[in-house]
């Protein structure tokens, strides 16, 4: 073969696996959303990990939960009672390493950091790649009797941290899930995923604004 | 006044069926949660080469429990803590029991954990019962170790589930 056409062979080839290396790892990119306030794991006395957790990988996907704890306080001290609680549940219970939601939101919208967000998760089996967002309170009751409705605040604190994680790692609509589209399972309860599936994933794909 | 009468009756029996379906059993514990409860476990050996698990059980509503069951050899891997591990203390075989949005009741998870002593020496197929959390915060799993690889047979009521081994 003729040195230029070896070399043009070795550049087409070198060129397609340039380009198919840029489209297996190509993601949404979106205008810049600005990171909600989050408290820390110190502000609500979070205890260490009892284990080393391992990476969490590339997950795509927000996966909502409830604790199914009845819980309607929006008293700051008593929030952080419960999420120790959650944690003290999950560590001594369980015996997992840590509290396995990535992020806690209260009744009144604010935003809680749990479990380290590069670590894998302990929420979804065979999903735990991906973020777990837990909402305190029992929004399924007994067969609805009794559930507790999403408060305005705890909405807006969901659509704000969804928003801000779909920029932060680039992640495609639809991108928000809830728990029991993994498994059978009542989590998070009929009241949380009636605003999943109607509002927040609408309130994402009409928000969002691509680069 | 036959309106009035009409509505009335119908208020009632609106108010009586939320109570209705609202009221839980009487050991039902609602700080608990979860749909079903396990409140209470005991073995029986039925003869020589025969045992049941029965798990008392309680519930938020209506529904059974309907947990999965499986048969693992003794060097499978099962669930510990958010890990899957090989534990030889559970004998050569071990029926894996999983339940989704059920809890165990303290009294319960105290029973479980202190009598297998008493299990190894009560009957002949059943070495050890343990309960395990898979990294899902809906399931639960029980562990029954034997040594000898046993058919499965359960039976479930609004009150207990039975499993029998044979």
């Amino acid at each position: 073969m003729k040195r230029k056409n070896k070399f043009m062979l070795i550049s087409l080839i070198l060129a397609l696996l340039v380009v198919f290396e840029f489209s297996a790892y190509a993601t949404t990119s979106w205008e810049y959303v600005s990171k909600p306030y989050i408290y820390s794991r110190s502000s609500w006395g979070a205890r260490s990990p009892q284990d080393t957790i391992d990476p969490r990988g590339s997950g795509d996907k927000l996966i909502f939960h409830h604790t199914g704890w009845n819980f309607s306080s929006t008293d700051f001290n008593a929030t952080k009672q419960e999420i120790r609680d959650v944690q003290d549940y999950h560590m001594d219970n369980n015996g997992w390493s840590d509290i396995g939601y990535h992020y806690i939101i209260d009744r009144n919208g604010r935003i809680w950091e749990g479990r380290d967000e590069s670590k894998k998760g302990s929420h979804t089996y065979g999903y735990n790649d991906n973020i777990g967002i837990v909402n305190l309170g029992d929004y399924e009751g007994i067969y609805g009797i009794g559930a507790q409705q999403v408060t305005l605040e705890s909405y807006g604190a969901m659509c704000s941290l969804a928003e801000y994680l779909t920029y932060k790692e680039s992640l495609d609509l639809p991108v928000v899930y809830i728990h029991g589209e993994f498994g059978d399972t009542a989590c998070p309860g009929r009241n949380m995923a009636t605003w999943v599936f109607d509002d927040l994933r609408a309130y994402l794909y009409n928000n969002m604004v691509q680069n | 006044m036959k309106n009035k009468i009409f509505i009335l009756a119908s208020i009632i029996l609106v108010v009586s069926s939320i109570f209705f379906v609202n009221k839980t059993d009487n050991d039902y514990d609602k700080k608990l949660g979860g749909k079903h409860q396990i409140t209470g476990y005991k073995i029986n050996k039925l003869d020589n080469n025969e045992s049941e698990v029965i798990f008392s059980t309680t519930h938020a509503g209506k529904g059974k429990m309907d947990p999965k069951v499986k048969v693992l050899n003794g060097d499978d891997y099962i669930f510990k803590g958010e890990k899957k591990v090989k534990d030889n203390s559970l004998g050569k075989y071990i029926v894996e029991i999983t339940y989704i949005d059920t809890r165990v009741q303290k009294m319960a998870k105290e029973k479980i954990k202190n009598d297998n002593e008493y299990l190894v020496k009560s009957n002949n197929l059943i070495n050890k019962v343990d309960i395990a959390y898979p990294p899902d915060d809906s399931m639960m799993v029980v562990y029954i170790g034997c040594n000898k690889k046993p058919t499965i047979e359960t039976t479930e009521t609004n009150k207990e589930l039975k499993i029998k081994l044979k």
